[in-house]
């Protein structure tokens, strides 16, 4: 390459609205790749559709009782309920997660395990199912803050949002702590 | 199934047998210290020592290994008639406090202890060695025998170890040497004796035992303590049906007696006849499995519960080294007795009776056993007499520690009393002597004015009241001038299963401790309505809306007879009585933390939770107790009483030490509510308040305060994260008088805003409490 041609390429004026068309391509953020998932324990919270790995789901069972806890219940921790003979901490995922729900109606709770012998019980509206989700999608996070979800699939014709539960097991520790 | 030890490792099973070797090797050393020795003491300190070097082997550690085979060598030669004199036994102890002290170590660190430890540890075994009187070594050290060892008396000299049972310890003064001494390999026929001498009597004795992890077995008894209440339940269901039968029995002979008018009549009576037959076999059935089922349970709770005792002499390990130390020290000549050391006592409140029986041993030597001469002047024989004695009274574990003292003066802490303003000296020339020595247990309080690392600092019995009533026990003093004083401390036997009384409080069901309750009654409630009082005992008792007191609603006493349960001076009042009950006693979720008012959860026969009330604690938060402790005592009197509101626990602890620092007396609340009964009941100087919070707000609560009568002048702090000019507004709106933000908050204008309401406290001298 010559240096006329060098001149006429490289050194030629910037195209109109180049630099604006930059700066929005650099501004947007990448594509993300599918997230690789496995079997996932589908509910409903609301109006709002959810999913957490059967992994940390231990067990759904009926609300029975939940007893307030003198000076602690009220925000996010609920109270205490008796699952097999145990008594866990129940704590409201609606608050948490700031999903308007009528709180009383709850006929069932959603045991999670974070690890052996950590439960916690969390009331839902009811039980979609258990299915194998191959991938989630890094999508738009929904009406829900995106902390708390690690992406998104449709399963028969509902947008579903998988939680972080990571994320979920922190911000209840720190809530009821 | 497994025993839980499964994931246990090495060294973590090492640990576990070093622990109960040491017990043996400590209490044992006394025995022959005491001149109480018999073959079968030094039996049982050989078979320890080799035991653990067996075991210190398989772990690996070398160290361990010498320090052991030499306190087992010198145990042999011991049996062979060579007796251990005062200053071998201060070597021994000081060996088995390096083995205690290495079971507090993590065993990530072990390997670094040891190599940090090991001029000291080995320095410990050639001391042994060299104390031997048998032979001196010459050169035939066993491949077990550490370097150390071999070089003699080049290894260093190195600091002993701290003693475990307790921190003071005298040095062992030089080791005999100079005889010579038997080293090397065992002699083969005291390592044959080992395992020959295994005879008929020890047969007899030693039972077959399994490991159990302490939380399996937890879990265990907490089953049992289920079935055994729900067996209970099944026996009163029956009662249930049986009543039922009667009724339907009487039904039938209503129908009977009517006449057969029409034909339905006798269809119905033909088959409720029936069902009167099947439900009285039924019944019968019913009856006999609950019992057999109530026996099982019962046995299978008894069982376990057997598990989970302890002999009393387990909690008491370190006392008798602890009394001969500190007598040595102070230079006085004490005699320890233990009897009932076989009383059994749950694991539980045998961890917690170390301490405080500790402290009364410790406490009676230092103050109320007199030195050698002066007891000899009295009359009384130079040797003191302490003595310990646990046993069962009525249910409950009673322990008494008694010495043979000079006993408490009495008119002292009268004097005491009155100098220190804790009551008007008119009420205190009334006080009984019994009411006076309550005083003992006040934080803070001493009858000493010289403090001393032992005493005189009027911590110690503050600390023995409170761990004994954690415990759910109470201790009390009795003394009589020149004969001593006995301190009695009242425990439960176990905590698994106790009785309940149970109310309803704001449509939750709760469980107070029968042993909690003075007295329950329905009354109406005296006095104004801001202040209701009842009448019991011949004593004015205020009364607390136990509702409002957990936090779960504000409202006003309602009128007219109320359900009243009396504890600590307070009428608490509920909105029903429930009945009596047994439950089994869980530990509360540690997640929660310490949860007020609440000591414990159990399971009501319909498997819902059901939350055990801490009643101290209440009695506590309804007096507006201050969070400082014997500081603040001394300032009681003057100290301007803050209350500090803040649901963030380091937010409203950082706050209370540095009030507590600058002079003042501080109590703290986790929420408007919280702190809103306690404006109620106590009288404060000034409000500290955060604005978010859960149940009620800080602003809710100001507004509250300013709408008060009598709170409407007391000067408030608003300390919020939220520094936008409307949030500050809204603070002063609400009537706060200075609006502080914690975004750009420091000690200096916080300080000079609380001197500018209340006026300055007199600082604590030295820092304060923390």
């Amino acid at each position: 390459m010559n240096q006329e041609e060098r001149s006429r390429l490289f050194d030629r004026p910037m195209a109109p609205g180049y630099r604006e068309e930059l700066r929005r391509l650099m501004a947007m953020d990448p594509p993300r790749p599918p997230q690789r998932t496995g079997s996932l324990l589908l509910f409903q919270l609301g109006q709002m559709r959810l999913a957490v790995p059967t992994t940390v789901a231990f067990a759904v069972s009926p609300v029975l009782h939940i007893a307030r806890i003198p000076h602690r219940s009220g925000t996010v921790l609920l109270g205490l309920v008796a699952f097999r003979g145990e008594i866990v901490p129940c704590c409201s995922l609606a608050r948490l997660l700031d999903v308007a729900r009528n709180e009383t109606g709850a006929a069932r709770m959603l045991i999670l395990e974070e690890s052996a012998g950590r439960q916690w019980a969390v009331p839902i509206d009811a039980m979609v199912g258990i299915q194998t989700v191959p991938e989630v999608e890094q999508r738009d996070s929904g009406p829900l803050a995106r902390q708390w979800v690690r992406g998104s699939f449709e399963y028969m014709s509902r947008e579903f949002y998988l939680l972080d539960n990571e994320n979920l097991f922190r911000q209840i520790t720190l809530a009821t702590a | 199934m497994s025993s839980g030890l499964e994931d246990s490792s090495l060294f973590d099973l090492f640990r576990m047998e070093a622990e109960e070797q040491v017990r043996t090797l400590q209490a044992e050393l006394m025995k022959l210290e005491s001149g109480e020795a018999s073959a079968a003491t030094l039996e049982a300190l050989m078979r320890a020592s080799h035991s653990l070097k067996g075991a210190a082997r398989i772990v690996g550690l070398t160290g361990i290994v010498g320090l052991t085979h030499a306190m087992e060598d010198r145990f042999v030669s011991a049996q062979g008639g060579k007796a251990l004199d005062s200053a071998e036994i201060d070597q021994m102890l000081a060996a088995t406090d390096w083995l205690g002290q290495l079971q507090a170590v993590p065993e990530t660190d072990v390997a670094k202890w040891l190599e940090e430890n090991a001029a000291g540890i080995d320095a410990c075994a050639v001391g042994l060695k060299g104390a031997e009187p048998v032979g001196k070594g010459e050169g035939a050290a066993t491949a077990t025998t550490v370097a150390a060892a071999v070089e003699g008396t080049e290894t260093p000299a190195a600091a002993p170890p701290e003693p475990v049972a307790k921190p003071r310890r005298e040095r062992a003064s030089g080791a005999g040497g100079g005889a010579s001494a038997r080293v090397g390999a065992p002699d083969p026929e005291a390592e044959r004796d080992i395992f020959a001498q295994v005879g008929r009597e020890e047969r007899t004795v030693r039972e077959r035992t399994v490991r159990l992890a302490a939380d399996r077995f937890d879990h265990l008894l907490s089953l049992s303590a289920e079935t055994l209440v729900t067996a209970r339940q099944l026996a009163e269901w029956g009662d249930v049906l049986d009543r039922n039968h009667r009724a339907i029995g009487k039904a039938l002979q209503v129908l009977q007696d009517a006449g057969e008018w029409q034909n339905a009549r006798a269809s119905v009576r033909g088959e409720l006849e029936r069902q009167v037959a099947v439900l009285a076999t039924q019944i019968a059935d019913l009856d006999s499995v609950s019992r057999a089922n109530e026996r099982t349970a019962e046995q299978l709770y008894r069982v376990v519960l057997g598990g989970r005792l302890r002999p009393f002499s387990e909690g008491i390990t370190g006392v008798q080294r602890l009394v001969r130390d500190t007598a040595r020290e102070l230079g006085k000549q004490v005699r320890l007795e233990v009897l009932g050391e076989s009383t059994l006592v749950d694991r539980d409140i045998l961890d917690r009776l170390e301490a405080p029986i500790s402290h009364l041993v410790t406490n009676a030597i230092d103050h109320g056993i007199e030195l050698p001469a002066e007891r000899v002047a009295a009359g009384k024989a130079a040797e003191a007499h302490l003595r310990i004695h646990a046993g069962h009274e009525n249910g409950r574990l009673v322990i008494t520690v008694r010495d043979d003292g000079h006993g408490i003066n009495v008119e002292s802490v009268r004097e005491r009393v009155i100098g220190r303003n804790l009551a008007p000296a008119d009420t205190v020339a009334g006080l009984t002597e019994s009411e006076l020595l309550e005083f003992l247990f006040l934080p803070g309080f001493s009858t000493r004015d010289a403090v001393s690392h032992l005493s005189g600092r009027g911590v110690g019995l503050n600390v023995v009241q409170s761990m004994v009533q954690e415990a759910g026990g109470a201790v009390t003093v009795t003394s009589t001038p020149g004969l001593g004083t006995t301190f009695r401390l009242r425990l439960p036997v176990t905590r698994s299963v106790i009785r309940v009384i149970r109310v309803m409080v704001e449509g939750e069901m709760f469980s107070i401790p029968m042993v909690r309750v003075d007295h329950v009654a329905v009354m109406e409630p005296g006095g104004t309505s801001d202040k209701p009082e009842v009448s019991w005992n011949d004593r004015q008792h205020p009364v607390v809306l136990l509702g409002s007191l957990l936090g779960l609603c504000e409202q006003a006493l309602p009128k007219g007879p109320v359900p009243m349960m009396f504890f600590g001076g307070y009428a608490f009042a509920v909105d029903r009585f429930v009945d009596q009950a047994e439950v089994s006693v869980r530990r509360l979720d540690p997640r929660l933390g310490k949860i007020p008012g609440v000591s414990a959860a159990s399971l009501d026969e319909n498997g819902n939770p059901l939350l055990i009330l801490d009643m101290e604690d209440l009695v506590q938060t309804a007096a507006g107790v201050p969070a400082s402790t014997s500081a603040s005592l001394e300032n009681e009197s003057l100290a301007p009483h803050i209350l500090v509101v803040d649901d963030s626990h380091t937010v409203r602890e950082m706050e209370r030490r540095l009030l507590v620092r600058s002079g003042y007396t501080v109590s703290t609340a986790q929420n408007g509510q919280e702190a809103w009964n306690l404006l109620r009941l106590n009288e404060y100087d000034l409000l500290i308040s955060d604005v978010d919070m859960p149940q009620m707000n800080g602003i809710e609560l100001v507004t509250r305060v300013r709408a008060n009568p009598r709170l409407v002048r007391m000067p408030v702090i608003i300390l919020s994260y939220k520094d936008r000019a409307e949030d500050r507004q809204r603070g002063l709106d609400a009537g706060a008088d200075f609006y502080l933000t914690k975004g750009s908050f420091d000690n200096g204008s916080f300080l000079q805003a609380v001197v500018d309401l209340v006026g300055e406290a007199a600082p604590l001298a030295s820092g304060g409490q923390g």
